[in-house]
């Protein structure tokens, strides 16, 4: 709750008034001089050295669980994921427990700056009865100064939680970032049963079978707010779109047309979703406003329309079609006018997902080596290969809400992958594997 | 000194200023969130009983289509097979579709599939009692969504070709897997070319 307040005070805050600058102080940096450190989108990006000495027990029952080395683990697993981190090793640590003996928050600045550390994460934690609490700090070893604290309570049980939440911080403290560790990628899997939607948490943690359909699936999207999740199933014998109330635990079916019947993505707003329907005859793409129900054709085409998604603005549509002859990624306004295409390189692009930034669309194109993703902006421009066939076949790319990862599913040698890749480095991290195949991805917000 | 708490001074208006303005602008959302909220509570208390009811009434999807069970219903035991043609028994003895295939990306109907369509069109017309399900099939070299799309336009071209001969289109019903069912799971060119398909399933009239 409170981080998502913060962002909403950022958002309007950059807007509405000059001193919002102030409000983002107050709220994202409490209790410190504030400013954001890493410029994580700067040309010249390295990763910054951050260090997390074990964490203190201040008092209360033995530390059974081992959490004092615990918490830095699990907070510098989460941190290292984003790749903006270069996380020391405790080895190389000359700050002893003794030189801080009276105060576990008293720093020895030149420790840590002689073995090249630049921000330092230094927790305590009292353990009671299964109850947990602890502060962290966050120190600029550089400037010799706090930048940040924080005390969270939680339970033994729900230590990963807790250290989700520190690091979580610690990004969002250290780069102005919003943190993506509670955010989910959903993707469909086949079952000995069938298919069913899945998700999984974006540090590979979590993972959690959403539907019981017992049918083929396919495509399913997640509504902005995470409420719901729509997919496309077979359950009744032919194609239709559900809606998941997650929260209510309710299933709707909303599409029962005749014929094909895919979930698209919600828009940014959440008030329509894009769906792939061939109630007209064939396959065109139409726009469903939730509150009233009300269907809305956007393309005329006699050739195969399919696989839409929003521009970040919701002005506008990237789809598949294959009106040149082949399949190939087309860009039109949210009402369907003004179709240009944009994609020229190679006889089969589709599965296109525009970035939240709005200046990228990914897409899987068929290769020498298979598919494989591709970006390229939206005037079809500056197109540049994200996978190689080395880690396989990658296809079905989407993007995480900040647009810094996209995720996708890979495959070679009998296996089925979902991999987040970093757009910085192009690193690539696998979050989920199976035997069993794997269809459409999508991130929630 | 004198200008450090001049600077102070600033600094504590601006912060208030910006608190104030945090109240007006910044709590909007939350409040708004709890009023729209707040009706589905109250009628949950009210009306326990009708649970099923009062989700319908106050969900923000009412407008859009029914509710469903949560659970679909498990399968039936027993994997059905999948063959690369259909048998269809009746009282003058059996009779045997085979699948029609299709080149990559494509979806006309071959020329050497028409003399099967042909014959196939001609029982339907001798036999006007049963009806028929065309699937649409792909290799899973193509892209899923797009595999979906071109599975239906395979069914829907040689439910077009039977139509085009005489069949009446109300009983020709066609569904499209993609490339979810493949006939041969081989990743071979060969397999490829069988999984292309078009598949009949014929039952006696319903």
């Amino acid at each position: 709750m409170d981080r998502k307040d913060s962002a909403a005070v950022m958002k309007k805050g950059r807007i509405v008034h000059v001193f919002g600058y102030f409000l983002l102080i107050l709220l994202v940096i409490p209790g410190a001089a504030a400013r954001v450190y890493i410029d994580i989108d700067s040309p010249g990006f390295q990763k910054f050295p951050l260090a997390i000495a074990d964490f203190r027990q201040t008092g209360g029952d033995p530390d059974e669980a081992g959490l004092s080395r615990w918490f830095p683990d699990a907070t510098a697993r989460y941190l290292d994921m984003t790749d903006y981190f270069q996380i020391k090793d405790r080895r190389a640590f000359l700050e002893t427990a003794r030189s801080t003996a009276g105060d576990p928050f008293k720093v020895e600045f030149p420790d840590w700056t002689t073995i090249g550390v630049d921000y330092l994460v230094k927790g305590v934690f009292i353990l009671r009865g299964g109850a947990v609490t602890s502060e962290i700090r966050i120190y600029d070893t550089v400037k010799a100064e706090e930048v940040f604290r924080r005390t969270y309570t939680g339970t033994v049980d729900g230590k990963a939680e807790m250290a989700g939440r520190m690091a979580g911080d610690i990004l969002a403290a250290l780069t102005g970032t919003r943190p993506l560790f509670d955010s989910q990628i959903a993707f469909g899997r086949k079952t000995p049963q069938g298919a069913e939607i899945f998700s999984v948490n974006f540090d590979g943690s979590g993972i959690a079978k959403r539907t019981a359909e017992y049918a083929l699936v396919f495509s399913p999207q997640w509504s902005p707010d995470g409420r719901y999740l729509s997919y496309t199933s077979y359950r009744s014998g032919t194609p239709a779109v559900y809606i998941k109330d997650l929260k209510q635990k309710v299933t709707r079916m909303v599409t029962p047309y005749r014929g094909m019947n895919l979930a698209g993505p919600w828009s940014p707003d959440g008030r329509k979703m894009l769906l792939t329907l061939s109630r007209d005859g064939n396959e065109e793409i139409y726009s469903l406003e939730i509150a009233t129900g009300t269907l809305k054709r956007l393309t005329r085409h006699f050739a195969i329309d399919v696989s839409p998604c929003w521009s970040p603005d919701g002005g506008s549509i990237a789809f598949v079609s294959n009106r040149s002859g082949s399949p190939q990624i087309y860009v039109m306004d949210a009402a369907g006018n003004g179709v240009r295409r944009i994609s020229y390189e190679g006889g089969y692009n589709t599965s296109p997902a525009w970035s939240p930034r709005g200046d990228r669309i990914a897409y899987e194109s068929r290769t020498g080596g298979g598919f494989q993703i591709f970006t390229i902006n939206p005037q079809g421009e500056d197109l540049q290969a994200v996978t190689s066939a080395a880690g396989g076949v990658h296809e079905k790319p989407a993007w995480s809400p900040d647009g810094r990862y996209l995720a996708a599913i890979s495959r070679k040698g009998g296996r089925h992958r979902i991999v987040v890749i970093g757009m910085s480095e192009m690193k690539t991290r696998t979050i989920y594997e199976s035997t069993w195949k794997c269809s459409g991805l999508a991130w929630s917000h | 000194m004198r200008k450090v708490a001049l600077h102070a001074c600033i600094t504590l208006i601006v912060m208030i200023v910006s608190l104030m303005m945090f109240q007006g602008c910044a709590k909007k959302p939350v409040v708004q969130e709890d009023v729209a909220r707040a009706p589905q509570a109250e009628k949950a208390v009210q009306a326990p009983e009708e649970d099923q009811a009062v989700r319908e009434d106050t969900g923000e999807l009412a407008k859009l289509g029914k509710t469903v069970p949560e659970e679909a219903p498990p399968p039936k035991s027993g994997k059905a097979e999948r063959l690369g043609y259909f048998v269809v028994s009746t009282p003058d003895g059996d009779y045997v579709f085979y699948d029609v295939h299709f080149d990559f990306d494509k979806y006309a109907v071959r020329a050497e599939d028409r003399d099967a369509l042909n014959r196939y069109a001609k029982w339907f017309q001798d036999n006007r009692r049963y009806d028929v399900l065309i699937e649409g099939h792909c290799d899973e070299v193509g892209t899923e969504e797009y595999n979906l799309a071109l599975g239906e336009r395979r069914a829907d071209a040689v439910r077009r070709y039977l139509v085009d001969l005489g069949v009446a289109a109300e009983r020709i019903r066609t569904v499209s897997y993609g490339e979810a069912y493949p006939l041969d799971p081989a990743q071979t060119e060969e397999a490829y070319a069988k999984n292309r398909r078009a598949h009949f399933v014929v039952s006696f009239e319903k």
